[in-house]
């Protein structure tokens, strides 16, 4: 079985044909195809300044009897370098997960340690299946001003390195976006939007841990947002739609007192309620009607009241 | 029906414990900028390590969902008794430092020192709506401070604030609690399994 | 004449409620007795050197004389006792200073407001009906405690009837009363028990900015809040006119009653100048409108 060697990218790489003299007859192969002898020293295989693609398998034969003498799978890559921690609590107060990624690919397999210290006590980070990079630890403690530390090492063959996160409880709690969002004009109100939303599913206990949401919204023909903040309650009916403007809305969620927003949850479209267009009917047919013809157009609902001096 | 359970001691407990997770969370406001203002005028570096303080109730509590209305006001009350007098010391601390040129320091501390125990009274009352005694105060206060220099003083007294800020948050939380369930429901106020 | 002091009033500058009787003893010394041949019945009793008639006069014994006044709306100062010595001169013995007036009567329509002064202060001014003049130096003073705790009193500077309690706290019920106090009693107005919160007067919001879109009949008023989450949600009125107008036009109350910091106002009319003012109170209406914020100016675009 052969065996596997590593080498950093621009490195020379030298193989010697197993147990085979120095100054024997062979023949060197990689991924089935003859190297020629410009890379060879004599029986050695002399790579210089290697790159990726100089990543395979290399076999050595004895020249004459073909005999395999050597072979090996050259990985060539890079060792890593300071990997990109993250940990974040989404379903607290059950716990909070740590997500890790290699800000540059190495080419060669990494091995990721993690290591979360709370005081002077180690704890558990039970790793995912899928994702990989990522693991969970539950909250022994709620309410500690002992900041955690969490400290990640990422070893290959060609090198090793670490990194590591300082922080509280609360700073890394961050729900995850709030889910449902519906929009729904309100009828006969041409300026309004109705607009509920739900937990986020990930939240373990929102009647004992409570969250709070802020909502934007804007006409699609506008850049800028509109914000409202919210701390109760999954509905808000927006009262200063532009009439018959399509509006387009998102929500996020935060916990009542501690921690950062969410993301944005999925936009969602509406307009807001607009009165029936009138058919053209003819002269006859006015006459008809007009009796029963009920004008729902509302004058825009703007009381006006005379200066009186201070309400 | 034990007195705790009255429609008049339901109202007064959900009343006691609405007003008590507001004046939790306007203290832990009040705390994070009277931090800020000590932290800056104490010269001290904000993302400095505090180790535990003696004398100090820590924050941070184990199995906190399954705690019962009780053991969350007994150890609520105990904290906030501990922190009027750790409050009150770092409060003449300034006084003989800085004497009137305490500047904002002084008048944030002498705010939040009345809020916990504002918030001090409050638990009380829920006590006494559980039919509970109030433990008596006396022995139960922190012991007096040991003789410090001055840096440790000033990192003393960030542990006091940082403790106390936590406190708060777990205060908002051990209140939401009790007011999911009426008086006299000592239950244990557990939580599905989410600790 | 005598320069010993020869006797003296009781009581010694009473204070005395009107319409109220009073009686008064002068008392001679012995000594001035057999040195000046003075006796209690030679006394005569004066107001501001009116004679007393001697129907109120009661000679108690050698040395003592008392006068009685029905009503003390007719004393004044000085009190004093003399007596006719060597039969013709009038000395006086004695004189004291008389003070008539009422006992504070019981402050009423005690009444309270926070009025919000920066982001982190709330000062509380409680206003009272102070009652009857008095016409005595009369001490007026706010008190408050919580359920387990008294704060010092807050007494008025200047004036008998407000008194302002420098910072006050959010979510605790506060006892307060008025107590006033003279030298001929002290009454307690009514208890109030409130929580401050329920009482406040927010500062308006501020920073209004106007900004026009692309529609020619809208305009979208921005501003800052100054009061935290963490004290109270806040709704909010929003009147606007047109430049050359007096009248003030005003958004739904309803459209505007939950927290927020901007509104989009539409139905407006295009090219045209318009004044935005905001106000905001509690958003569950239990406290008082701020005042009306500053004026701000928007023009609506071209249609």
């Amino acid at each position: 079985d052969s065996h596997i060697q590593y080498e950093r990218v621009g490195a020379d790489v030298t193989m010697k044909c197993g147990s085979m003299d120095w100054d024997a007859a062979v023949t060197w192969m990689a991924n089935g195809t003859d190297i020629d002898d410009s890379h060879l020293n004599g029986s050695y295989l002399i790579l210089k300044n290697v790159d990726l693609t100089q990543s395979g398998q290399y076999f050595c034969y004895e020249g004459s009897s073909w005999h395999l003498k050597y072979q090996t799978i050259l990985r060539v890559g890079v060792p890593p370098k300071e990997p990109v921690l993250m940990c974040r609590s989404n379903n607290y107060p059950k716990g909070f997960y740590c997500s890790w990624h290699l800000p540059s690919p190495t080419y060669i397999p990494n091995t990721f340690n993690i290591s979360v210290i709370h005081g002077t006590r180690e704890m558990v980070c039970e790793k995912d299946v899928f994702p990989k990079n990522r693991c969970h630890i539950r909250y022994l403690q709620l309410f500690s001003t002992v900041k955690y530390k969490v400290t990640l090492t990422v070893t290959n063959a060609l090198g090793k390195n670490s990194t590591s996160l300082t922080f509280d409880e609360f700073a890394i709690v961050k729900p995850d976006p709030p889910e449902s969002v519906v929009a729904k004009p309100v009828p006969n109100n041409p300026r309004r939007l109705e607009v509920s939303w739900q937990n986020p599913s990930s939240w373990p206990d929102p009647e004992s841990f409570p969250l709070k949401f802020f909502l934007r919204y804007r006409p699609l023909i506008l850049d800028q947002w509109q914000h409202v903040e919210l701390s109760d309650g999954t509905s808000h009916t927006i009262t200063d739609a532009y009439a018959g403007k399509e509006y387009i809305i998102q929500v996020a969620a935060k916990d009542n007192d501690i921690g950062t927003w969410s993301d944005w949850s999925v936009a969602v479209h509406a307009t807001p309620w607009t009165e029936e267009p009138k058919h053209l009917t003819t002269e006859v047919q006015i006459t008809e009607t007009t009796s029963t013809s009920t004008s729902s157009f509302m004058p825009p609902p703007t009381t006006k009241i005379c200066d009186k001096g201070a309400g | 029906m034990a007195a705790a359970d009255t429609p008049s001691a339901s109202l007064r407990h959900h009343d006691l414990c609405s007003r008590g997770i507001r004046l939790a969370r306007k203290m832990r406001s009040d705390v994070t900028d009277l931090l800020d203002i000590y932290v800056e005028q104490q010269g001290l570096d904000a993302s400095i390590s505090v180790a535990a303080v003696e004398g100090v109730p820590a924050a941070a509590a184990e199995r906190w969902a399954e705690q019962t209305g009780t053991q969350r006001l007994l150890d609520n009350l105990a904290a906030y008794r501990a922190f009027r007098v750790l409050l009150a010391q770092m409060l003449e601390e300034q006084r003989e430092q800085l004497g009137d040129a305490n500047g904002e320091l002084g008048p944030a501390l002498a705010a939040v020192l009345l809020q916990v125990s504002a918030f001090a009274y409050h638990l009380e009352e829920l006590l006494e709506l559980e039919s509970r005694r109030t433990p008596a105060e006396e022995g139960s206060e922190p012991p007096a401070p040991p003789r410090l220099s001055l840096f440790e003083q000033k990192l003393r007294g960030l542990g006091v604030l940082r403790e106390l800020a936590q406190w708060a948050v777990r205060s908002v939380r051990d209140l939401r609690q009790l007011a999911k369930h009426g008086p006299g429901s000592s239950a244990a106020l557990g939580l599905a399994d989410s600790q | 004449g005598l320069v010993q002091s020869c006797g003296h009033i009781i009581p010694e500058s009473p204070v005395l409620a009107l319409g109220s009787n009073f009686t008064a003893l002068c008392i001679l010394n012995e000594s001035c007795l057999d040195f000046g041949n003075i006796y209690a019945s030679q006394i005569i009793w004066k107001i501001k050197n009116k004679v007393v008639p001697k129907e109120q006069y009661r000679e108690i014994n050698r040395t003592v004389s008392s006068v009685t006044f029905n009503d003390t709306s007719s004393l004044a100062t000085p009190l004093t006792c003399n007596v006719l010595a060597d039969g013709q001169i009038e000395q006086n013995i004695y004189g004291i200073s008389v003070t008539v007036g009422l006992p504070p009567e019981k402050p009423k329509n005690l009444s309270c407001i926070v009025y919000q002064v920066s982001k982190l202060t709330y000062p509380m001014k409680c206003t009272w009906n102070p009652g009857r003049h008095t016409f005595l130096d009369t001490h007026f003073r706010l008190k408050y405690r919580w359920s387990r705790e008294s704060f010092p009193d807050c007494i008025p500077k200047y004036v008998n009837n407000s008194c302002t309690i420098s910072d006050v706290q959010f979510f605790v019920n506060l006892e307060v009363w008025v107590e006033a106090a003279n030298a001929l009693g002290k009454a307690e107005s009514d208890r109030l028990v409130f929580d401050p919160i329920e009482i406040v007067k927010p500062l308006p919001p501020h920073n209004l900015s106007v900004n026009s879109g692309i529609l020619p009949t809208v305009l979208k008023l921005s501003w800052e809040n100054r009061i935290s989450a963490a004290v109270m949600k806040l709704k909010f009125n929003i009147r606007y006119r047109i430049s050359s107008d007096t009248n003030w036009m005003q958004v739904p109350p309803e459209d505007i009653a939950s927290p927020r910091t901007s509104f989009s106002i539409q139905g407006l009319r295009p090219y045209t100048e318009y004044v935005f003012s905001i106000r905001c109170m509690k958003e569950d209406g239990v406290g008082f409108w701020s005042d009306w914020s500053e004026e701000k100016v928007g023009v609506t675009t071209e249609d």
